[in-house]
């Protein structure tokens, strides 16, 4: 027979207790976070996770993720995407927002892939020098920008930044997105 | 202890030198006079570096520069007219102060240097024997062999168990510049391997599988990421069994993502690592990777999360001390 979120909550309180017990901090500290999952006012798990030095997800963390996630799903993931990058900054040990922001981070890949041709679209800069001075691009976005030539592929870009795939690949569209460069397939 | 008067350490059958802050001889117990045959009424004053010679000298001279730096003891080995030693050398700390430097020499059983050099031997058989493993579990139609690639992964597990205790007997052995269990942490810790590596490997394994037809599968991953020390061999198992098992739902998905970023300030960073799956899913999807990877996830430190949303996807994350 399957296990109720009752019998679920008291197994993982339980299994948590053992860990921590074996000094086994982390994963006791993930046993009651997961039962705050299923049961956000769960009082035990919050006094464990309190004793263990850990606190609960700050009020209201919970949700704010949840509408990031939701707006992602609605709207524009790209509006989401900044509200769950501060989320998860701004509580590095809630595994629900890093998790949450895992989750968009591979939808967004996927798409900025898509954009750039799947890696074989190569950008070119469409602006002169005297009007890229007045964006106040951030130096991630300069970095990449000084390597855009018209001949490289993104996928060569992505290679010779030694940056973060992710991050190089939405540098690239936010540039094409402000008209800055364009992307030839 | 001073000069040659009797004290207990006059009574132990190993040699022993005690040396003051300034690097120079205070006393030598009878065994040490016996040894290296040097009389003890002469050795005060003398530099710890001419009771010793050639390398012998260089590893007594590192070992008590170590011990004073770091206030604890250095285990090293020595050999001295064709005798090896193993020794400790330990600093001596009266009212918070180093006042000098206690050496503790015990000539090895014969089987030491023997049992070193059979370590030696073993390594290059273990590391064919784990290349043996890799090929085998590249070869086409191994990961759709569900039986093969358990009994595959088993055999890696085990390897793996053989070298860290091949690696700890060397480490207690030559004691690496460590004590005890600092040793075979040093040996365990010196076992790191690169994230990203493995990361590619678990997509490779994966795509081989005829159960990812139609599935795309990314991997986003910086491209220096900090080397983890632990069981290699186990992390890649739980990665490939989280991807298989993505595979294998019907309809397959079409798309993962398996992500890795570090977190955290430096000497507090963790590395996550996640499996994204983007399409439909479920709120309780986040829990379905738990009993396929927590006890893993558990043994090798890691914390198990996973997060769905009905219409973007799931994803599992892993998050790992650097």
């Amino acid at each position: 027979m399957a296990e109720s979120v009752a019998e679920r909550i008291a197994r993982r309180l339980s299994e948590g207790l053992e860990l921590f017990g074996e000094d086994r901090v982390e994963q006791a500290v993930a046993c009651w976070r997961e039962v705050l999952e299923l049961d956000p006012d769960c009082r035990e798990a919050r006094d464990y996770l309190e004793s263990a030095g850990y606190a609960p997800a700050e009020p209201g963390a919970r949700e704010r993720v949840a509408q990031a996630l939701e707006l992602a799903a609605t709207g524009d993931p790209e509006e989401a995407f900044p509200l769950l990058q501060h989320a998860a900054e701004a509580a590095p040990e809630d595994l629900e927002a890093q998790a949450a922001l895992e989750l968009l981070r591979g939808l967004l890949y996927v798409r900025y892939r898509a954009r750039t041709g799947g890696g074989a679209g190569r950008p070119r800069v469409r602006v002169g020098p005297a009007q890229l001075l007045r964006y106040n691009l951030p130096p991630d976005a300069g970095f990449v920008l000084s390597m855009v030539d018209g001949h490289t592929r993104a996928d060569e870009l992505v290679t010779l930044c030694g940056m973060d795939p992710f991050d190089v690949l939405r540098v690239l569209c936010r540039l094409e997105a402000a008209g800055i460069v364009e992307i030839a397939a | 202890v001073i000069g040659a008067e009797r004290t207990l350490l006059s009574f132990l059958d190993a040699p022993v030198v005690v040396g003051d802050p300034d690097g120079q001889a205070v006393y030598v117990n009878p065994a040490f006079e016996l040894r290296f045959e040097r009389a003890a009424g002469r050795v005060p004053g003398v530099p710890l570096a001419e009771l010793f010679e050639g390398g012998a000298r260089e590893s007594v001279l590192r070992a008590v520069m170590t011990a004073c730096k770091q206030g604890e003891s250095v285990r090293f080995r020595l050999r001295e007219s064709a005798v090896g030693f193993s020794a400790v050398a330990s600093p001596i700390e009266a009212q918070g102060e180093q006042v000098g430097v206690v050496i503790l020499l015990k000539e090895e059983v014969e089987g030491v240097e023997r049992i070193l050099a059979l370590h030696r031997q073993m390594e290059q058989p273990l590391d064919e024997l784990g290349h043996v493993l890799e090929t085998l579990l590249e070869l086409p139609g191994a990961a759709k062999d569900a039986r093969l690639r358990t009994l595959l992964d088993d055999a890696q597990r085990a390897l793996a168990r053989v070298r860290k205790g091949a690696d700890e007997v060397h480490g207690v052995l030559t004691g690496a510049g460590r004590t005890g269990g600092d040793a075979r942490a040093g040996a365990s810790a010196a076992r790191r391997f690169d994230p990203g590596a493995l990361m590619h490997r678990v997509v490779g394994r994966a795509l081989r599988s005829r159960d990812g037809e139609g599935t795309t599968l990314h991997v986003v991953t910086p491209p220096a990421l900090p080397p983890l020390a632990g069981d290699e061999h186990r992390l890649e198992a739980l990665l490939v069994r989280l991807v298989e098992a993505r595979l294998a739902q019907e309809p397959a998905p079409q798309r993962l993502v398996l992500g890795a970023r570090v977190v955290g300030a430096a000497g507090e960073q963790r590395l996550l690592i996640s499996l994204a799956e983007l399409g439909r899913a479920s709120y309780e999807a986040r829990f379905a990777d738990a009993p396929v990877a927590r006890e893993e996830a558990a043994a090798l430190g890691a914390e198990l999360h996973g997060v769905a949303h009905p219409r973007l996807g799931r994803a599992t994350l892993l998050r790992l001390r650097v």
